[in-house]
């Protein structure tokens, strides 16, 4: 045996199923040196994921990065936790809907006879789609299951399935990189899961409903109606193995290169995470894993999706939702820091009545990660949760917050949102992180838009101050992740059209760790003047360094933030303001 | 010209069927090279004459076989069946199998080498690491941090 070529060797090994092979490894170093060759455990991938589908695939490089990449993606399933349902609500599309009661909403909304229902149609070929959003920026999808829906009450029972369905998954909502088989569906309203044996990265899914096979008793046309709509995956921060997170975001770097995102619409962002699973800005921007700081680094181009604006494309899936005013405030908000930041989904949750999603971030340098799911998202509801120091009474929060006139409802619906747990850890931690949670909500009012702009403004002053220390070291970055949490500050989009006025704020004070968070509202009409004296209040210009600000402002590390990307932030078309970054005090709501 | 003369690296000479000698590429091109005439004996050097009798019965079993249309790049190997006449052709002593690997390796008869490899895997296949290594008398090389960092990366083959 030790007389024959490696490349016999290697072809031995080639007829060895995966589990042998991984034990042929353990022979001898150059058993080990063959048996792990990255091509060959490509090919078993692709064998075994029945696939060679150029844009699914080629992109993990089988020469460059990790040698053992194949290795491990041969069972990526293992890195990934137990999928969970990953459609983000309410932000969905469809071809057609059949009345306002019967729109793609209802797909998404488990344990109700709701449906989603077509037009009538003469042609039993016609089709539809549906798309959704999915809940992360990068979701690893596994599976798709739908129901169609049965009319009992309509002569014959009929459920009205399409004939087949196909799938298609993008990064972004103007290019979808991926499209799956037509699969057939059987005309029952039983769950029909498609799974997929290979790693689909998306943020959004189309779902084509091909063909028809029902007719209406009462119209005799062509119906297709779907009841439930699934997405089941993993986002991508909840993939165990570094590595195989690492070959996914690459991957999707290249999807959204090879996509019609310019290159400059594409921030860059690099993300560590530690052990909890917080994932933060790695200064170094180095994937290297020795990095002593980070047990998981990557770097990251993630695209920034820009909700409809005249420099992008219209999406190709469908239209979109108008984006409510309160986005683009978000845009503004984070316009005016640095496009880099720090990302970390904590968790995901499902409240009464709605399915909310929370996310937290430290952000030395902006919160720019979240941009897609702050401004681009035309989430119906938000909350953010700027952190306190103090034991003080979530009520007392909202007054503190000079939100006293905020109604009793979002008091009860915030703690509604909040478990015992986090109630605790509440107050027991000071604030480190933003926390935001998104969600949908019925028509609750909208009357905290100020205070989102306000928490977030002094949480991102106050981050932005810690920045200036210096890199963070990683044991206090995972003190304060823990340390993380305060005061909530609720947020309720309900659009109104109405111009709010946006409360000043007042930094931090030098001496931090007593540093409350305060904030006093004004008029708009004062921030106004406040901005015009108080050159300091603008994060993005050049500040004067007797201003009280500059001690603990940075400076201006966002140099090359590709500021056309948010388009206009100004509601109130006012276009000399646009000409710039909108400064803090500018921002209106 | 149907029937060519091979000799082997001890000084046998063979004569085979033209059209089984050119299922080894290696032969094929040689004798394109030369111009074969048939007289001259072809000298496959790197081959024993007990072994090269083994390759020439397989060529003689396999030459009207339907080349198969090569595979997939991308493709996995599959382990399919081996058919009877070729189990008994390779129920050979272990180093008799490995010259035949290493001679239908040299002379390019891709579905000698296919088979052979075939069942060399098959003889790995559910084994442990001792015992592959006790098979074909190799002694581990790894110092036992590297062995258990394999093991460590390769700990999913338990799960299958």
């Amino acid at each position: 045996m030790n007389d024959v070529p490696n490349e016999v060797l290697s072809a031995i090994l080639d007829f060895l199923p995966a589990r042998d092979r991984l034990q042929a490894a353990l022979v001898s170093r150059r058993w080990r040196d063959l048996a792990d060759d990255n091509r060959a455990w490509r090919r078993m991938c692709m064998h075994k994921w029945n696939t060679t589908e150029p844009m699914c695939w080629p992109v993990f490089d089988p020469d460059g990065g990790d040698p053992t990449l194949w290795k491990r993606l041969y069972h990526f399933e293992r890195a990934l936790p137990q999928p969970t349902l990953c459609i983000e609500q309410p932000c969905c599309a469809s071809s057609v809907d059949d009345y306002l009661h019967q729109d793609i909403t209802n797909t998404v909304t488990e344990g109700s006879a709701s449906f989603w229902s077509s037009t009538g149609s003469d042609d039993i070929d016609s089709s539809e789609w549906l798309t959704y959003d999915l809940f992360h920026p990068l979701v690893v999808v596994r599976s798709i299951s739908i129901e169609a829906y049965k009319a009992d009450w309509h002569f014959g029972r009929p459920v009205y399935a399409p004939q087949r369905v196909r799938f298609s998954f993008g990064i972004s909502r103007d290019y979808l990189h991926h499209v799956t088989q037509e699969y057939p569906v059987a005309p029952t309203t039983t769950s029909q899961v498609f799974l997929f044996d290979y790693p689909i990265l998306a943020n959004f899914v189309k779902v084509e409903l091909l063909g028809r096979t029902v007719r209406q008793p009462s119209d005799s046309l062509y119906y297709t109606a779907i009841q439930v709509v699934r997405v089941g995956g993993s986002p991508i921060n909840e993939v165990t193995d570094k590595f195989i997170a690492l070959a996914f975001i690459n991957h999707a770097k290249r999807i959204a290169n090879a996509s019609s995102i310019a290159s400059d619409e594409i921030v860059k962002l690099s993300f560590v995470q530690d052990e909890h699973g917080t994932i933060y800005r790695d200064h170094d921007d180095d994937t290297d894993s020795s990095d002593s700081m980070a047990e998981v680094a990557w770097d990251c181009d993630r695209p920034v999706r820009v909700w409809p604006a005249a420099a992008n494309p219209a999406p190709t899936a469908g239209p979109s939702p108008a984006q409510p005013p309160a986005s683009r405030l978000f845009q503004k908000v984070l316009a005016s820091f640095s496009p880099s930041g720090t990302y970390s989904f904590l968790q995901s949750q499902r409240a009464r009545k709605h399915t909310q999603f929370t996310h937290s971030v430290w952000d030395p340098s902006g919160i720019f990660a979240n941009i897609d799911l702050l401004g681009l998202r035309p989430a119906t509801f938000l909350t953010v949760n700027p952190a306190h120091d103090s034991d003080e009474d979530d009520a007392d929060e909202f007054d503190r917050f000079g939100l006293g006139d905020s109604d009793d409802d979002d008091s009860e619906s915030y703690d509604s949102t909040m478990t015992d747990a986090e109630r605790e850890e509440r107050r027991t931690t000071r604030r480190a992180f933003a926390q935001f949670t998104f969600g949908t909500r019925g028509e609750e009012g909208g009357v905290l838009r100020r205070m989102l702009a306000a928490g977030l403004m002094n949480d991102l002053t106050r981050e932005t101050a810690r920045s200036t220390r210096g890199p963070p070291d990683p044991a206090a970055i995972r003190a304060r992740a823990l340390a993380n949490i305060g005061a909530l500050v609720q947020f309720l989009e309900s659009a109104p059209q109405d111009d709010l006025e946006v409360p000043e704020l007042i930094p931090p004070t030098d001496d931090e760790e007593d540093g409350a968070l305060e904030f006093t509202p004004r008029s708009d009409r004062d921030a106004r003047n406040a901005l015009s004296d108080d050159a300091s209040l603008d994060l993005t210009q050049s500040r004067d360094d007797n201003s009280p600000m500059s001690s603990y402002l940075p400076p201006p590390v966002f140099p090359s933030l590709p500021r056309p990307v948010y388009g206009s932030f100004d509601d109130d078309g006012d276009d000399a303001d646009d000409s710039d970054l909108p400064s803090i005090g500018r921002i209106r709501i | 010209m149907s029937q060519i003369k091979l000799q082997s690296s001890d000084g046998r000479e063979f004569t085979v069927d033209a059209k089984a000698a050119k299922m080894s590429e290696t032969i094929k091109n040689m004798l394109e090279d030369l111009g074969g005439d048939g007289e001259n004996a072809i000298p496959v050097p790197n081959v024993t004459g007990a072994i090269l009798e083994k390759v020439i019965q397989y060529c003689l079993h396999h030459k009207d076989d339907v080349a198969k249309p090569e595979e997939d790049e991308t493709k996995a190997k599959k382990q399919e069946d081996i058919d009877s006449w070729d189990a008994d052709f390779c129920r050979v002593d272990q180093g008799t199998l490995f010259e035949m690997i290493l001679a239908a390796n040299y002379l390019d008869i891709k579905p000698m080498l296919d088979l052979t490899c075939k069942t060399v895997a098959n003889m790995i296949r559910g084994k442990t690491p001792d015992e592959i290594r006790k098979l074909f008398n190799i002694k581990s090389d790894f110092s036992p941090e590297e062995e258990e960092q394999v093991k460590k990366e390769n700990d999913w083959c338990e799960e299958k």
